[in-house]
């Protein structure tokens, strides 16, 4: 059977290495990326079956890799969770607005991802 | 260094009789470090300060390194009126975040469409090249700028100045994160400590500058109804700066509500719980043409 995949973006890598254990555990393939540069490249080359991804990252923020992510046709249809600090109401509609399908709240829970990316029937095993 | 404001209002112009002592106009703050003038935010006040340039430079070629923290209506919306822009031998490198969704010059090429604005961007004569910032520090000659975001709904950038030993901070347009996560997301006091955590990012950042320019805009007691509009109180504004170890602090970003009493009152109240901190860094409310030399 093909293992799910995820891809974290993050560049808190307390975060990266939180959800990559946990991820992990549950049976996907992780892959990490602690800037938004090197996140759009491992997705193009890699093509996880979902993307987790921070807002606030230098050289290259997420809006701009949701952008980016969405742009590519064998991306357009990745699972895209943002997943940042910034609260604010803006924020979460311009992420939706450009591609993204989830927006949670930093801090969260591991376990509240994992429910987000079941609940997609493409991923599901 | 020398540093010169040009703008100290939040928000939207406010002109009249309460807010002479402090000014009505919105951000522009200029820096003249190395010999290079840099601006930050190119709020009304920067109509005044490209008139003086005119005058300064009046034969002489211009170059001009112009910051924009983010792209609200009160740090963009003196660029238009910005005349040395419109002579030939000026040159204007504009900086800022990346876009979302949008580029920064196409935001600012579209404050001056026709809807908004009689004149195209295209129709400045001057060379203006807008650089995305992406990798800090960024160096212009011997001055460093480097760059931190600031939590604030929209993507907002603070600048910290770095010039012959000196340095500039300037951050405005900050709401601290364990404001919002506790009380906007409703996360209670996981959320508090979460946002305290990435709130001391900001205090290493600001850490020991000689000048630290910070988003003053509201009084405690004001706050509560407008958590969430990305704007401090004045008690986090002197916590972070106390907490930074910084030389002195300008309040900066006034509420356009505030009338010259109320800004005066809250500086007096800045300076009081400074002392009660046992700190002993100067504090100032920004007036607008006040000039600090470092």
């Amino acid at each position: 059977m093909r293992r799910r995949s995820v891809l974290i973006i993050d560049n808190d890598r307390e975060i990266v290495d939180l959800l990559s254990f946990f991820f992990e555990e549950h049976g996907f393939v992780v892959e990490t990326a602690v800037d938004g540069h090197t996140g759009v490249a491992l997705a193009q080359l890699r093509k996880p079956d979902a993307v987790i991804c921070d807002i606030i990252m230098d050289r290259m923020h997420g809006f701009e890799v949701i952008q980016k992510l969405r742009a590519h046709p064998e991306l357009a249809g990745v699972l895209l969770i943002m997943v940042s600090a910034k609260a604010y109401k803006p924020d979460m509609e311009r992420a939706r607005a450009l591609g993204a399908d989830h927006f949670v709240v930093k801090p969260f829970r591991c376990e509240d991802l994992l429910r987000l990316i079941e609940a997609d029937t493409a991923i599901a095993t | 260094m020398n540093v010169t404001f040009w703008g100290t209002r939040g928000s939207i112009p406010s002109p009249g009789p309460d807010t002479v002592r402090y000014g009505g106009n919105t951000s522009c703050v200029e820096v003249r470090a190395g010999g290079h003038v840099l601006i930050f935010d190119a709020g009304t006040g920067l109509r005044s300060l490209g008139l003086a340039l005119l005058r300064e430079f009046k034969d002489k070629p211009l170059t001009v390194h112009l910051f924009i923290s983010h792209t609200h209506w009160d740090h963009i919306q003196g660029f238009p009126f910005f005349m040395p822009a419109y002579r030939p031998d000026t040159t204007v490198h504009v900086y800022g975040a990346p876009g979302q969704g949008r580029s920064l010059e196409k935001v600012l090429r579209g404050q001056m469409e026709s809807d908004y604005f009689p004149v195209g961007l295209c129709d400045m004569a001057a060379t203006v090249d807008v650089h995305e910032f992406r990798a800090a520090p960024f160096e212009i000659g011997d001055v460093r700028v480097d760059a931190a975001y600031l939590n604030h709904p929209a993507m907002n950038l603070a600048y910290r100045v770095t010039s012959e030993g000196r340095r500039v901070l300037y951050a405005t347009d900050y709401e601290p994160y364990a404001k919002t996560l506790e009380h906007v997301a409703g996360r209670g006091e996981e959320g508090r400590v979460f946002g305290a955590k990435l709130d001391r990012e900001l205090v290493d950042f600001a850490a020991g500058v000689d000048l630290h320019i910070a988003d003053a805009q509201y009084t405690d007691d004001e706050y509560p109804s407008k958590l969430g509009w990305g704007h401090s109180p004045l008690s986090a504004t002197v916590d972070l700066a106390v907490s930074a170890g910084v030389k002195s602090l300008a309040l900066f970003h006034h509420d356009p509500m505030h009338s010259d009493e109320m800004v005066a009152q809250m500086e007096q109240t800045a300076r009081d719980a400074i002392a009660a901190r046992g700190a002993t860094l100067t504090c100032f409310a920004a007036a607008e043409g006040q000039v600090v030399t470092l």
